[in-house]
């Protein structure tokens, strides 16, 4: 059980597109927003965001005995509300900006 | 087709940017007969590649796609370009001249020689004309004219600013448009895909080091170098290459506020034109304007305030997005061993936040007084309003941790000027104690403007590639 951090991403896409209803864009084309956003973003940011995200992924393990990713979409959207209200809130905060500009453009 | 780039690049006179300072400074070489080599890092792709402030767009125009950040308490979200042409390909053109009391104060605080208005004025025609500088035709957009009403009921000056862009053909302008064109019709070259590394001085001459983004590292060897790379990474790049005096040490922002205000009818139709109402009357405290209401852009500014975005879907032709913005912020640009990103950093003066605060405050009246049925300011924990007697219940100070700022200007990173104590440069840009080392970019400013600074950066680039030009590069 290895944290994976594409598929984080992915979960996340996914976990606000199924909050933002009007919007019309789509989870993989946020995801792909997402990841290439990540590839060009600069160098030093880079490894601490990764091993912040994996750390979100790993942190539902000993609370719901899955990875973030492969939580069910309502245990995936607790966690991501309470995390975006939590000492971490700018982690989310970063990634729910990409995916909605992704998600409201398409 | 991509030209196919020798190990070697010869030429009297090189630019490293190609943005409004780079193109202007590039293009008046080109036709003083100057052999003249643009390089620029990012891809030469056209003005009308990408739907504009589209993902597409921020992936391949924007530096490290929009993903840029000064540290702080609170940091600043900025973005720059990264393509040819620069920041003027993506963002809106809004044009003003440096307002004369600015000027005033850069003489006065730095010594800059020969930049009074009457001065200037010369610049600022020459430029306007290739850039296509225009009024807006006829009556602004719903959007705009709403800020200009509100401003107009409340007893204050409201202003259209001008932009670059062409209203007959509906096209926005930019310098991939205008100054590129032109200087590759002076003989210019331009070469995209190239970003400069290392600069050094080597028998007389100007050496630099640059990697091609097909790999191959590049020497460019120059008579006359202009460092034109934006007010982030000409700083970098400098300081990378041993140049330390006043370089990277007063970068500035003009970080802004958001409020979303929800009309009564629609103002904001597909297709719209951009808006261009701004409220200066409050300047230097704080400006008031308009930005690009797209869904995604009111999904992002919204990012933290579901209440208000979950309206979208259903009324985002009733919906605007404005700004306030001022000067906060003094930035430092410092170059990391083994990265090619900078790190920047920024820090805030009280006073200065306080007067942003009190500049959302009156965007949100001014929104009131133009009808807004609500009005939500985009920061994290604030409610929706539904009158001008509810900023009574906002906090009387904006905490630093709510802050959520962004820019998008950046500037005044390597100012000029006679005071070697604050300039980077001379009065015309030359570096000091550098053999003629030039930068050609808005690092050269020495504070904010507040208005869009992009008509400075044209204006300043024109006088000193002039000046430059007609001493033969002294």
């Amino acid at each position: 059980m290895l944290p994976d951090f594409a598929a984080t991403v992915g979960a996340l896409a996914a976990t606000v597109a199924e909050r933002e209803r009007c919007a019309t864009g789509s989870v993989q084309g946020a995801r792909d927003f997402v990841l290439a956003s990540f590839a060009a973003m600069p160098v030093y940011l880079r490894p601490p965001l990764r091993a912040a995200t994996l750390f979100f992924d790993l942190w539902a393990v000993p609370r719901r005995g899955r990875l973030f990713h492969r939580l069910p979409p309502r245990q995936r959207r607790a966690q991501m509300e309470a995390w975006e209200t939590g000492p971490a809130r700018m982690l989310i905060r970063f990634y729910v900006s990409l995916v909605l500009v992704s998600l409201w453009h398409d | 087709m991509t030209e196919p780039v020798k190990d070697r690049i010869r030429a009297d006179v090189a630019v490293i940017g190609s943005g409004p300072g780079g193109s202007v400074t590039a293009t008046l070489c080109a036709e003083a007969g100057y052999s003249t080599l643009l390089i620029e890092e990012g891809p030469d792709l056209p003005l009308d590649a990408m739907a504009h402030f589209s993902g597409e767009e921020i992936l391949h125009k924007y530096r490290n796609a929009g993903v840029t950040m000064a540290f702080g308490h609170p940091s600043v979200t900025y973005v720059e370009g990264r393509c040819v042409g620069g920041g003027s390909e993506v963002n809106r053109g809004l044009y003003h001249r440096t307002p004369p009391h600015v000027l005033e104060q850069w003489v006065a605080s730095h010594r800059v020689d020969a930049l009074t208005p009457d001065e200037l004025a010369p610049h600022f025609e020459a430029c306007e004309a290739t850039a296509r500088i225009a009024a807006f035709p006829g009556t602004p957009p719903p959007l705009s004219q709403r800020l200009g009403d509100g401003a107009v009921r409340l007893g204050w000056d409201a202003v259209a600013a001008h932009r670059l862009y062409d209203y007959e053909a509906g096209r926005k302008q930019s310098m991939s448009a205008t100054f590129v064109p032109r200087f590759r019709r002076a003989g210019g070259r331009l070469i995209a895909d190239m970003r400069a590394q290392r600069i050094r001085r080597i028998n007389g001459r100007w050496e630099v080091a640059v990697l091609h983004r097909s790999g191959p590292m590049v020497t460019i060897v120059a008579d006359t170098l202009f460092v034109a790379c934006g007010a982030v990474q000409t700083p970098a790049l400098l300081r990378r290459s041993g140049f330390r005096h006043n370089i990277g040490n007063s970068l500035r922002f003009h970080p802004m506020l958001k409020a979303v205000a929800l009309f009564d009818a629609p103002v904001n139709r597909p297709g719209d034109p951009d808006p261009v109402h701004q409220i200066k009357m409050f300047e230097p405290r704080f400006g008031i304007g308009c930005s690009i209401s797209s869904p995604a852009m009111l999904a992002l500014a919204l990012a933290a305030n579901p209440a208000m975005r979950a309206r979208i879907g259903a009324d985002a032709d009733r919906m605007g997005l404005y700004y306030v913005q001022n000067g906060t912020g003094h930035g430092r640009v410092r170059a990391l061993p083994g990265s090619r990103d900078p790190l920047v950093s920024v820090r805030h003066h009280d006073i200065e936040l306080d007067q942003l605060y009190d500049g959302l405050k009156h965007l949100v009246r001014a929104l009131f007084a133009a009808g807004a049925q609500a009005v939500q300011p985009c920061l994290p924990g604030f409610g929706l309003l539904y009158s001008a007697a509810e900023l009574a219940s906002l906090p009387a100070r904006l905490s630093r941790k709510a802050a959520m700022l962004t820019s998008v200007h950046v500037f005044a990173s390597c100012p000029m000027g006679e005071d070697r104590r604050l300039g980077a440069t001379d009065s015309w840009g030359r570096i000091h104690d550098a053999h003629g080392l030039r930068i050609a970019d808005a690092s050269l400013m020495c504070g904010p403007t507040i208005a869009n600074p992009q008509g400075s950066v044209m204006a300043i680039a024109h006088r000193n590639a002039l000046h430059a030009i007609e001493r033969r590069f002294a």
